[in-house]
């Protein structure tokens, strides 16, 4: 999935586009539906949705099988917290766990919120690469420290992961992974023998930058596109006509 | 277990937020300390963010029959200490929600103080006082790893019971549920996680992992 979700970063059509045209579209979104009063919700989340998905799937052409992937593991969650809401301890008289009154009006609000501001999470995640999100958040005012120290860590993930499947087919050609203790010993045995491994790539890394005379910050390359002031003119007036329309529609009750 | 994009009402994501700021930011200062004096750290603090990445999203098996993921709450704190996992455990959790829509950027505050602040402190003190007490090495990671495991769902628990209350019996009934669901689910998992987690750590010290400069440089010697 990782993998699927960084190659539609990468090969989506607004994948050359700046990330803040990107950003303003599904955090802005994401915004809209958080600040949402009760009575405004449904519209608003239900309108920010539809924007979301037309932008991603419609737009961007996110594969739709993708994406429908991503949506079905939370909305698993989602509904083992909604039966979780859904139902109403009382301690009063004993122990009694009932259907809790007015159990719809506690559990639609998380739903809407988390299906819509899912769509902009999914939209973001699958638009925009990792690394144009951790260059953007350098520009804005995060530290420097922090953003090179994740830009590196998003690196490593990728050999670190590479690593660890090749380990774990090693040991299923081994006969490992067998019942329960053999698992935990197999996993054992991947992370332990992962861990001195990294170590040792953490050395040479460093030797490599030594030997290139790190001076404490490290440069990558970006991409070059410059941000469009008519396409974030145009998302933010679809998403303002958005936000107008949930507040003059009619209330949830 | 994390809590998913938007689940949270808005006041409970700032607050969330808020309340992991300043182990945030005393975590980003004590990195920031290290890199300074010693920038050829900034490699061993990325392998070991990737390695956290990794182990969190590897599949353990639970004696229930199902599978789940460790936190890796309780090994990243015995090997880095826990104000360089907060940092760590945020970046990964930021990574978790861009890579794979596993948690979310709402809830992001909430997640990190569950699972990158609470759980390693509770390792932390777990790990220390099993120490103090002359427990072996075996039996306070077995320990530490449980109770941070434990721990970052009891957290997580409590904050859905804060934000969820329960209309007949309050936030403690709403915790009181919570808790009931995840209990049953994992304590397994969390006696799987320690185990695992004493695995590895038995074999890193077979190995001499612990006496890697670097990772002195980072733990400070938790082991």
């Amino acid at each position: 999935m990782i993998r699927a979700i960084d190659i539609a970063a990468r090969g989506n059509r607004w994948a050359g586009r700046h990330p803040a045209e990107k950003m303003v579209l599904y955090l802005g979104g994401l915004a809209i539906v958080m600040a949402a009063p009760r009575a405004h919700l449904p519209a608003a989340g239900i309108g920010v949705g539809i924007v979301a998905v037309i932008a991603s799937l419609c737009l961007a052409r996110v594969p739709t099988r993708l994406y429908l992937g991503l949506v079905a593991v939370p909305t698993g969650f989602l509904l083992t917290s909604v039966a979780t809401l859904a139902v109403s301890l009382d301690w009063s008289d004993g122990w009694r766990l009932a259907l809790a009154p007015d159990a719809w009006a506690t559990i639609w609000p998380p739903c809407v919120r988390v299906l819509a501001t899912l769509a902009c999470l999914i939209g973001l995640a699958t638009t925009t690469p990792v690394s144009d999100l951790l260059a953007f958040l350098g520009r804005v005012g995060v530290p420097a420290f922090l953003t090179d120290l994740a830009l590196m860590i998003y690196r490593q993930i990728w050999v670190t992961a590479e690593i660890v499947e090749r380990s774990i087919a090693a040991q299923r050609a081994r006969l490992g992974f067998g019942g329960y203790r053999g698992t935990l010993r197999s996993l054992g045995i991947v992370a332990a023998t992962l861990f001195p491994r990294l170590l040792a790539r953490s050395h040479r890394l460093e030797l490599g930058l030594a030997a290139r005379n790190f001076g404490g910050r490290l440069a990558f390359l970006e991409s070059g596109a410059a941000a469009s002031p008519a396409r974030i003119a145009v998302t933010g007036l679809v998403l303002a006509a958005t936000a107008l329309a949930a507040a003059l529609l009619p209330v949830a009750p | 277990m994390h809590i998913m994009e938007g689940f949270l009402p808005v006041q409970h994501s700032i607050g969330w937020g808020l309340a992991s700021a300043p182990f945030l930011v005393h975590g980003a200062n004590r990195i920031r300390k290290i890199l300074r004096e010693q920038p050829e750290a900034r490699p061993m603090l990325a392998v070991s963010g990737a390695f956290l990445f990794v182990l969190s999203a590897l599949k353990l098996p639970s004696v229930t029959g199902s599978c789940s993921h460790p936190t890796g709450a309780g090994l990243g704190t015995v090997l880095f200490g826990p104000s360089v996992v907060a940092v760590l455990s945020a970046i990964v959790l930021l990574f978790q929600s861009l890579l794979l829509a596993h948690g979310g950027l709402t809830t992001l505050g909430a997640n990190i103080f569950s699972m990158g602040i609470a759980g390693p402190l509770i390792a932390y003190a777990v790990f220390k006082g099993a120490k103090a007490l002359g427990a072996g090495i075996g039996i306070g990671v077995f320990l530490a790893a449980f109770f941070a495991d434990l721990g970052t769902y009891v957290v997580t628990s409590l904050q859905l019971a804060l934000a969820f209350p329960d209309p007949a019996s309050g936030i403690a009934g709403a915790a009181t549920k919570f808790l009931g669901v995840f209990a049953i689910t994992q304590v397994p998992l969390a006696i799987t996680e320690a185990l695992l987690t004493v695995v590895v750590v038995n074999l890193l010290l077979q190995r001499g992992v612990n006496k890697d400069a670097s990772l002195q440089t980072l733990s400070r010697s938790a082991l």
